[in-house]
């Protein structure tokens, strides 16, 4: 259960986590144990705090007994006033993002192995939120980027240079979603009388990439163990005096592919 | 359009709703920005939670699955 494996992570983070369905005290029980859950399970049987949060699900009808009660899945990050800070709710049951994945865009920090890339001018390390993966898993590849002294790299809409872009190679299967950068500073180049946007201290790329959850692409992954993404990091990196070629480096990683997971929760 | 026009609009909008089942997951329940219920559950151990006692010094992570059981 992702939700488990990543407890000492959200706590890290200083967040709380409880898991809420209508199920009786008795199956939560049960599959805790089976499970190994450690973090709170509620019990919300007759779905009051469901229907509090405004979350029954609508299209069971109140005449099916067994599901009647359940709520759109979805997940809550709040602070400590209960006042939503992210939330996570698909339209399709089987896409969802992973909670390493969230943690990292809120800007806490993944116990994960991270690998080192060889560069000029810049020290990078990298790695994935999440190693293994199914169709419609939401999760992110994390690049920290330490421009070494003295030298800075352009952000992402500078034009004249060669501002920092992470492209991922498009491959069947995967959908490249959204990239986060950091605030830029702003660097003053004298000689031009120039204001910039640069980055001269480390920084975090995340980028969102999504495992399609279609049916051909789930057929056409189902017989594969691994998925290799496969990307470049473009920059140019200048100091006070000498503005360096541009540069592109190769990098990739490797995910091991699981089915669809078809049952809930996580 | 007049008064009567606007409400055989909704109504015929609400009616629509009734009539489909489809949502938008995204747009149910509590939004960012705005303070979620607060609550009294029981965990698997059998022990009362409120919100309150959930909480983390930064928060809480709140998730609402399906079932357990099925």
């Amino acid at each position: 259960m992702e939700l488990q494996g990543r407890l000492e992570d959200i706590q890290r983070h200083g967040l709380g986590l409880a898991a809420i369905s209508y199920d009786p005290v008795p199956v939560l029980a049960d599959f805790a144990r089976r499970r190994t859950i450690t973090f709170p399970l509620l019990s919300d049987e007759g779905s009051s705090t469901i229907k509090a949060y405004g979350l029954l699900n609508t299209t069971v009808a109140p005449t099916n007994k067994t599901q009647y009660g359940i709520p759109f899945p979805g997940t809550f990050f709040v602070d400590r006033d209960g006042i939503v800070t992210s939330r996570v709710f698909e339209t399709a049951y089987q896409e969802r993002d992973t909670i390493s994945s969230l943690i990292v865009r809120l800007g806490g920090q993944l116990d994960a192995t991270a690998t080192k890339i060889s560069a000029p001018h810049l020290d990078l390390t990298t790695f994935t939120t999440d190693q293994t993966v199914a169709p419609g898993t939401h999760f992110s590849i994390v690049l920290d980027v330490t421009p070494r002294r003295g030298v800075h790299v352009y952000a992402p809409g500078v034009t004249g240079y060669r501002p920092v872009a992470l492209t991922i190679a498009p491959q069947p299967g995967v959908a490249v979603r959204d990239a986060q950068f950091p605030k830029p500073v702003d660097y003053y180049f004298k000689p031009l009388d120039e204001h910039v946007n640069v980055y001269e201290r480390p920084f975090r790329i995340v980028q969102d990439v999504a495992i399609d959850a279609s049916r051909e692409a789930e057929a056409m992954l189902k017989d594969r163990a691994t998925l290799t993404i496969q990307a470049t990091l473009d920059y140019q990196a200048c100091d006070d005096k000498v503005c360096f070629n541009p540069q592109s480096v190769p990098m990739s990683w490797t995910v091991a592919l699981k089915p669809l997971d078809r049952e809930r929760p996580r | 359009m007049n008064t009567s026009g606007v409400l055989a609009c909704l109504a015929t909008a609400i009616w629509a709703t009734g009539q489909s089942p489809a949502v938008d997951p995204r747009t149910v329940g509590p939004q960012v920005g705005t303070k979620v219920p607060s609550f009294t559950l029981t965990d698997q151990a059998g022990r009362s939670r409120t919100l309150a006692s959930l909480m983390g010094p930064k928060g809480a992570i709140l998730v609402f699955f399906r079932s357990a059981d099925w």
